[in-house]
C-alpha cells in the first residue's frame, strides 16, 4: 500500500466516529426530510408520495403566511438592533472602565443561562401588573402596556428580550475592537478627526468583519427562533408571535403533518441560504479585511 | 531475609482493574441457589410495560401509585410510569416513528392515534372481560374512546364534567343579583356580566364581568352549548361551516366587545393568562367557565372568604336545555407494544374502584365511573364540586369529546379563531370556512390512508 493511501486511511479511521455520526444523525435525516417534504407523512403511517403538493398548499395557508410575516418582522428588527446593541456595549466595555472584567462577565452571563429560565425571567419582567418593566415605567409616570398580552406589543416584547442575549456578539465585537491598530486612531487625530469621526471612519470599518459575522449568525438564529415564543406566548395572542419554526413544529408534532412541516423546513433552508449568499455577495462592498490591498 | 520490592506499574494496575471488573460482572450473572419454595412456584415470565401520561407533581404521583398497586396484584408485570408532560403527543409520535413506542399512553381521546393506525382496538378484550363493565362508565365519557365504530381504549383519570359556569358569589351578592334566577341564555349572561363589571375611568378592567376564554375555547364545549356537534363521528363530517358555530363565535365576540379585546387581554395578562383565575384574580372575575378541577383549585388557591357557585352554561341553541360537556382522559394500548395482553390487564385494572381510589388518595383525581362517584361524598370535598357529578343526570344535553382524528388541529384552530374574531381580525364566516376546509382535507388523508 502506498504511504499516501495508508496515511489517508489512517486519517479516515481516526475521524470515522465523527463521519459516522455526521452521516447518521445529520446527512441521513436531512435527506429524509427532503424526501418527506414531497410526501404525506404523519409519523405513524408510511409516507405517501404527493409531489409538490405540500409546497403548493403552503401558498394558500393563511396561518403559514402569517408565520412568515411574523418571522420577517422579527428578523428585520431583532437582528440590526441586536448588532447595534452588541456593538455599543462592546465599545463601552472597551474603554478604560473600572470593573471592566466584571462588566464583561455580567454581559456574557445571559448566554450561559438556559433559554427556558431566561424566558420565565422575562415573563416576570413583562408582567403588566407587577412586572419590573412596568414598575420602572410607572416611576417616570408611564403606564406600561400589556407586553405579552397585547398583539401589538407581543413581538416587540420578544425583540426586547432578544437584546438580553447579545453577550456572544459583544464578545466578538470586543475582540475585533481590540484588534484595531492604535496607529490608525493616532493618525486620525493628527488629521483633526473628533471622537465621532474616529468611530465612523476608523472603528466601524475595522470591525466590519465582526459586523458581517454577527449579522449572519444573528439572522440565521432569528429565522429559527422558537423556544422563547413557545414558552412565553405559545404563538399568541392571536398568532402574533407564531413564528415560522413554531408553526413548523406544531404541524409536524401536533397536527400529524410531518410532510408539510418538512416542506416548510426546506423553504426556510432555501431562504436562509439565499439571504446568506446575498449578504456575502454584498459584503465585498462594505466589509474591510485588514491586510487587503 | 531480604525482601523484594514489587513496583505497581500502570500496566499491572490496569490488568488488575480489568480482571476485577470482569469478575464482578460474572459474579452478578451467577444464578442464586434455589430454595425449596422457589422450586414449587412456576417461573412467571417477567413483563415490563411503559406507561406515559401528562401529569407531573401530585398527578404524576397518583399514576405511579396506581401502577404500583397494579404490580402488587400482578407481580410478574413491572410498570414504568413516565411523566411526559404537555408534549406527550409530540413525544409519543417521535417514539412511534423511532420504532420504540410506550405500551400504554394516557391522552384526552383515542381518535387521533386510532385513526392513524397507532392503537390496538380493545372491543374483543372488553367483550371477554369479567372486570370491565361499560355500564359503569358515563355514556358521554365513552365517546372519547371511539373511532370508526370501534373502541380503542378506556376512560381513565380525571373524568367528570368539564363545563360549568362558575360565579363569584361575593361579587354576585354585592351586585344584588338573584342566585335563584341564574342566566339561562346569553342575553341574561350579558346582563349579569354588566352588573358585575367594574371598569375605571381609563377603561381599565378592575373586575371582569364574564371571562369568555375559559374552557369555552374548546370546540367540544361550544358544540354542546349550541346543540351542534362540530364533528360527526358517524358520517365523518365537520360542521364548522354551520350557522351554529358562526353564532357561537359571535356570542364570544360580544363578550370581547363589552369591554374591548385589548383591555381583556391586558387584564388576563396581568393574571399570567391562567384559565383558572389566579389567587389574586379570583376575586376580580365575576363569571367564568371551568371544569371539574375548578372547585378544588379555587378552594385551594383563591383568597380566603371567597365563595363560588357552579351552574350550567346557558343554552345557545334556544331549546331551553342545560348543556353539559363530559370530558375525560383515556388510556390506550399502542400498536407496537410487545405485551398487548399485559397492557390490557392494566387497562382493565384502571376500571376498578380500587385503582381509582388509590389514584384519588394520592393525587385527588376523580374518575367518573358511576360506582366510584357513588363511593365519594362529593358534598364534603370542595364547595361546588357536586355540580360536576349531578350534571350527568341533571344536564339535558350531555355530550362527550368528539371522536375526531384531527382534534388537536381543530382545538388549536378554533381557539385561535375565537380570539381572532374577538379582536375583530377575522370574519367568523371566513375563519370557520377556512377551518372547515383545512380539517376536511386532513380528514380525507386519514380516511384514505
Amino acid at each position: 500500500m502506498a504511504p499516501g493511501t495508508k496515511r489517508f486511511l489512517t486519517m479516515l479511521a481516526f475521524i470515522s466516529p465523527w463521519i459516522i455520526g455526521f452521516l447518521a444523525f445529520f446527512v441521513y435525516p436531512l435527506l429524509l426530510s427532503l424526501y418527506y417534504s414531497f410526501t404525506e407523512y404523519n409519523l405513524l403511517q408510511p409516507s405517501k408520495w404527493v409531489g409538490l403538493q405540500n409546497y403548493s398548499n403552503l401558498t394558500e395557508d393563511s396561518h403559514y403566511l402569517n408565520a412568515v410575516g411574523n418571522t420577517v418582522y422579527f428578523v428585520a428588527f431583532s437582528v440590526p438592533l441586536g448588532v447595534l446593541t452588541a456593538f455599543i456595549i462592546a465599545f463601552l466595555l472597551n474603554q478604560q472602565l473600572r470593573l471592566r472584567v466584571l462588566l464583561r462577565m455580567i454581559f456574557y452571563i445571559p448566554i450561559v443561562v438556559p433559554i427556558s429560565a431566561t424566558a420565565i425571567l422575562w415573563m416576570w419582567i413583562f408582567n403588566s401588573n407587577w412586572g419590573l418593566l412596568n414598575n420602572l415605567l410607572a416611576l417616570i409616570g408611564i403606564q406600561g402596556p400589556s407586553w405579552l398580552g397585547s398583539p401589538s406589543w407581543s413581538k416587540p416584547s420578544l425583540i426586547i428580550m432578544q437584546l438580553w442575549l447579545v453577550g456572544g456578539s459583544v464578545l466578538i465585537f470586543l475582540a475585533a475592537l481590540q484588534d484595531v491598530p492604535r496607529a490608525l486612531y493616532d493618525a486620525a487625530m493628527v488629521d483633526g478627526a473628533n471622537a465621532i469621526r474616529r468611530v465612523w471612519h476608523v472603528t466601524i470599518p475595522m470591525v466590519t468583519p465582526a459586523i458581517l459575522f454577527s449579522l449572519l449568525t444573528g439572522m440565521i438564529a432569528a429565522f429559527q427562533t422558537f423556544a422563547n415564543a413557545w414558552i412565553m406566548t405559545d404563538g399568541g395572542p392571536i398568532r402574533s408571535t407564531e413564528f415560522y419554526v413554531l408553526y413548523l413544529y406544531d404541524n409536524g408534532f401536533r397536527f400529524f403533518r410531518m410532510g408539510y412541516a418538512s416542506a416548510m423546513a426546506w423553504i426556510l433552508f432555501g431562504v436562509v441560504v439565499v439571504v446568506t449568499v446575498i449578504l456575502f455577495r454584498t459584503s465585498a462592498g462594505w466589509v474591510y479585511y485588514g491586510g487587503e490591498g | 531475609m531480604a525482601t523484594t520490592e514489587r513496583k505497581l506499574t500502570r500496566r499491572t494496575f490496569l490488568k488488575a482493574t480489568g480482571f476485577s471488573a470482569a469478575a464482578a460482572a460474572l459474579s452478578a450473572c451467577v444464578v442464586a441457589a434455589p430454595t425449596a419454595g422457589d422450586e414449587a412456584a412456576p417461573a412467571a415470565e417477567q413483563i415490563e410495560l411503559d406507561y406515559w401520561y401528562i401529569w407531573g407533581g401530585r398527578g404524576g404521583e397518583g399514576q405511579v401509585a396506581g401502577c404500583d398497586l397494579f404490580t402488587e396484584h400482578n407481580p410478574n408485570i413491572t410498570m414504568h410510569p413516565l411523566t411526559a408532560g404537555g408534549v406527550i403527543v409530540d413525544k409519543t409520535l417521535a417514539a412511534f416513528a423511532a420504532g420504540d413506542p410506550p405500551d400504554l399512553v394516557d391522552l384526552i381521546l383515542c381518535a387521533p392515534l386510532a385513526g392513524r393506525g397507532a392503537l390496538i382496538a380493545v372491543d374483543d378484550y372488553i367483550e371477554s372481560s369479567t372486570v370491565v363493565d361499560l355500564e359503569n362508565y358515563q355514556a358521554a365519557h365513552l365517546e372519547a374512546v371511539n373511532w370508526a365504530g370501534e373502541r380503542w381504549g378506556l376512560p381513565a383519570n380525571e373524568g367528570l364534567g368539564w363545563l360549568g359556569l362558575a360565579r363569584n358569589r361575593n361579587l354576585v351578592q354585592a351586585a344584588g343579583l338573584d342566585e335563584d334566577a341564574l342566566p339561562s341564555d346569553f342575553e341574561e349572561l350579558h346582563a349579569w356580566a354588566e352588573a358585575l363589571e367594574d371598569i375605571d375611568d381609563d377603561g381599565n378592567v378592575q373586575t371582569l364581568g364574564m371571562d369568555i376564554r375559559g374552557i369555552l375555547t374548546y370546540p367540544d364545549c361550544w358544540s354542546v352549548v349550541m346543540g351542534k356537534r362540530y364533528f360527526d363521528g358517524e358520517t365523518f363530517e365537520y360542521n364548522f361551516d354551520s350557522e351554529e358555530f358562526v353564532e357561537a363565535l359571535q356570542i364570544a365576540k360580544s363578550f370581547y366587545d363589552r369591554v374591548g379585546a385589548e383591555k381583556i387581554a391586558e387584564f388576563k395578562a396581568s393574571q399570567e393568562g391562567q384559565p383558572i383565575p389566579s389567587p389574586a384574580a379570583a376575586g376580580r372575575v365575576g363569571l367564568f367557565s371551568g371544569g371539574s378541577w375548578t372547585p378544588g383549585s379555587l378552594a385551594l388557591n383563591a383568597a380566603e372568604g371567597l365563595e363560588f357557585g357552579f351552574s350550567f352554561v346557558p343554552d345557545g341553541a334556544g331549546e331551553g336545555k342545560m348543556p353539559f360537556f363530559a370530558g375525560t382522559h383515556t388510556a390506550m394500548i399502542l400498536n407496537g407494544s410487545e405485551n398487548v395482553d399485559a397492557a390490557w390487564q392494566f387497562l382493565e385494572f384502571t376500571s376498578t374502584d380500587e385503582y381509582n381510589r388509590r389514584v384519588y388518595d394520592v393525587s385527588g383525581f376523580i374518575m367518573g365511573t358511576k360506582s366510584f362517584i357513588d363511593s365519594l361524598d362529593m358534598n364534603t370535598l370542595y364547595p361546588g364540586l357536586d355540580f360536576y357529578t349531578t350534571g350527568f343526570s341533571e344536564g339535558t344535553r350531555v355530550w362527550g369529546i368528539a371522536p375526531d382524528p384531527n382534534w388537536y388541529l381543530a382545538w388549536d384552530g378554533f381557539l385561535s379563531l375565537e380570539e381572532e374574531v374577538g379582536f375583530g381580525k377575522t370574519d367568523p364566516v371566513e375563519g370557520l370556512q377556512f377551518l372547515q376546509e383545512q380539517l376536511t382535507t386532513e380528514l380525507a388523508k386519514v380516511l384514505n390512508a
